[in-house]
């Protein structure tokens, strides 16, 4: 873990720098307390002093720890660029070693009174401690106890002027140095137990500090997930703004290409329409005879003309209605009407025709005398024209068409009315039985029969009656034909 | 055939094959004819004639039709003349406007005969 190797280093650090003010503390009190010794301070005091062992060693010291504040620099280096093969137990080792060596060397060279050494060697316990873990404050407890044992024993054969195997092979003097090693152990054993507790601690606080560090790390990632999150959000909105625009944009084309198409489709048909109103005055003029005689000839080419001329008006008003359907301006205004009259009407209106094609057109009235709905009086009527028109277009010669009201659903709690349009005719394929009410379509077989023709009368008529919350459908006659059956409501919801 | 019935009607209509056929109709049925061409003559020469039925079509230069209507139902001495609507505009919104403005009958051009406008004036002029 690269932030733990980097404050291990950090302690390393510190602690070399403090090493700095260390050395030169006690070796200035050292340097000081040699130099008081003198009474007459001149260059050659201050010579022999500079040059002294002390002074010598003082210089070694600061040089090496020059080199171990290169030697941590250079591992912090190391850690910065994730180089994780770094060993800072090393330097710190090499720390701790080098100061407990150099206080050895100042207890020997600078005549410290043995009583110090517990309290100079302390020095590199509390290091090790803030330096390792239990095992490092251990090994050195005993070590320093270990020198300070040494060093004493030293200490004393010097003050008896002994060597010191002369000081172990002499009695009395084994009683003071029993003395001596006693409270070295007990030295050691105070070393030990501090080192225990003060490493617990320091572990305590170490784990306590990986924790918060890891929890770091882990807010440091969240937080990096939510920023990117949001970033990703607002990504998103951008594009989902843009798309809304295109939206905004592509709808509003498709309303103005919507209102400039139904704007071309009425201004053309009502144009249309006065040339048509012009072609099929003039004819009628001319069959009714009032600008004189014609001729059985005339007579039918012009009927002809006329034919076609009601044709092309037919195929504008249907064109119109289209045009309002898709538009959405078909306006219904329901009112309260007679169906069964109006069926009548229609039926009336289309007797002449069906004659011309010796077709016979029969009305069934229902047993009720007067059957009322809500209903579009207009709308209604076009479409039962519509159906009526189509029972004698596509009807064989001499056939029959019946048109009848179905009154038996009146009376329910969904009443409606059922209107009936059969014919004897060319028949509807049971694949075309649907395909019929689309818009444009004609079926093969009615192509054949009457090649006029829009394809638009039962889009019409389908939509019309949707509209009323009915149904429309077709059905084959037996007997031959088509049944075409429309269901309406009688009631309308108010809108 | 050719005779007279004593019964005048004014055609506002902008196309000319259109009127000379209305009125050579019209003439045929024994009404008197007076035309106008366009919306501004139409009230003129309503009030110099005095026309007992007026054909007016909506699709007019200048003024509108709508304009000469309500200007025809608004005048006090011409108010009473019924007003048929003659055009080829079929829009729910125009024959709506047309009746509120007081049209007594709406008749799109294209889809009658003019037998059977002329059976219309004849219901509305009683004959």
């Amino acid at each position: 873990m690269n932030s733990g190797q980097r404050a291990e280093l950090h302690i390393n650090q510190w602690l070399i720098r403090a090493r700095w003010f260390f050395y030169v503390a006690v070796f200035g009190v050292v340097l000081i307390q040699q130099a008081l010794s003198y009474t007459e301070f001149n260059y050659f005091v201050f010579l022999s002093l500079a040059t002294s062992a002390v002074a010598q060693l003082f210089v070694v010291l600061l040089l090496i720890n020059l080199i171990l504040s290169g030697f941590c620099r250079y591992l912090l280096y190391r850690v910065e660029n994730n180089d994780v093969e770094v060993s800072i137990h090393f330097l710190g080792a090499v720390q701790v070693v080098t100061d407990l060596i150099a206080i050895a060397l100042i207890i020997i060279l600078a005549g410290i009174a043995p009583s110090i050494y517990p309290v100079l060697f302390f020095i590199p316990i509390v290091e090790s401690i803030i330096l390792f873990n239990l095992a490092g404050p251990v090994a050195v407890a005993i070590l320093s106890s270990l020198l300070v044992s040494i060093l004493t024993i030293i200490a004393q054969a010097g003050t008896e002027n002994l060597t010191v195997l002369q000081l172990l092979r002499s009695n009395e003097s084994l009683f003071t140095l029993n003395n001596t090693i006693t409270s070295s152990v007990m030295v050691s054993v105070v070393y030990l137990i501090s080192g225990f507790f003060a490493a617990y601690i320091v572990t305590l606080v170490r784990e306590r500090s990986d924790l918060l560090a890891r929890e770091g790390t882990i807010i440091a990632l969240s937080k990096m997930k939510a920023d990117q999150f949001a970033q990703d959000i607002k990504h998103h909105e951008r594009q989902m703004s843009a798309k809304e625009l295109e939206l905004a944009i592509a709808y509003n084309r498709l309303k103005k290409l919507d209102e400039a198409r139904s704007k071309f489709v009425s201004v053309t048909t009502h144009q249309m329409r006065t040339p048509l109103a012009g072609i099929k005055w003039a004819l009628s003029m001319i069959l009714s005879g009032q600008l004189g005689p014609i001729t059985n000839d005339q007579k039918e080419f012009l009927k002809r003309g006329f034919d076609s001329t009601e044709k092309l008006v037919q195929i504008v008003n249907e064109l119109l209605s289209i045009d309002k359907i898709e538009s959405g301006k078909f306006d219904y205004t329901f009112t309260t009407f007679d169906i069964i009259e109006l069926i009548a009407n229609i039926t009336n209106e289309f007797v002449n025709q069906a004659k011309s094609k010796n077709i016979e057109i029969e009305f069934v009235r229902p047993p009720s005398k007067k059957l009322e709905l809500e209903a579009d009086y207009d709308k209604i009527k076009i479409v039962l024209e519509n159906l009526i028109d189509n029972a004698i277009k596509y009807n064989t010669k001499g056939g029959h068409v019946w048109i009848g009201i179905n009154d038996n659903l009146v009376n329910t709690a969904d009443p409606k009315v059922e209107i009936v349009v059969a014919d004897q005719g060319i028949g509807i394929a049971p694949e075309d039985k649907d395909k019929v009410f689309h818009k444009f379509f004609r079926a093969g077989n009615a192509v054949q029969t009457e090649p006029d023709g829009t394809g638009l009368g039962l889009f019409i008529a389908r939509d019309v009656v949707e509209k009323h919350g009915g149904s429309i459908w077709c059905i084959d006659r037996s007997g031959g034909g088509t049944e075409f059956h429309i269901t309406l409501p009688i009631h309308q919801k108010k809108v | 055939m050719d005779q007279v019935n004593g019964k005048k009607i004014l055609i506002v209509e902008d196309d000319e094959f259109l009127r000379s056929l209305t009125a050579k109709r019209l003439e045929k049925e024994g009404y008197m004819v007076v035309v106008a061409v366009d919306g501004e003559s139409a009230v003129s020469v309503a009030r110099e004639n005095m026309p007992n039925l007026i054909l007016l079509d909506l699709l007019l230069p200048g003024i509108n039709g709508f304009d000469v209507l309500e200007k025809l139902k608004t005048d006090e001495t011409l108010k009473n003349i019924p007003v048929i609507v003659f055009s080829n505009l079929g829009q729910k919104e125009d024959i709506d406007k047309a009746n509120s403005l007081g049209a007594d009958d709406f008749l799109i051009k294209a889809n009658f005969t003019l037998d059977d406008v002329i059976g219309k004036i004849n219901a509305k002029l009683g004959k």
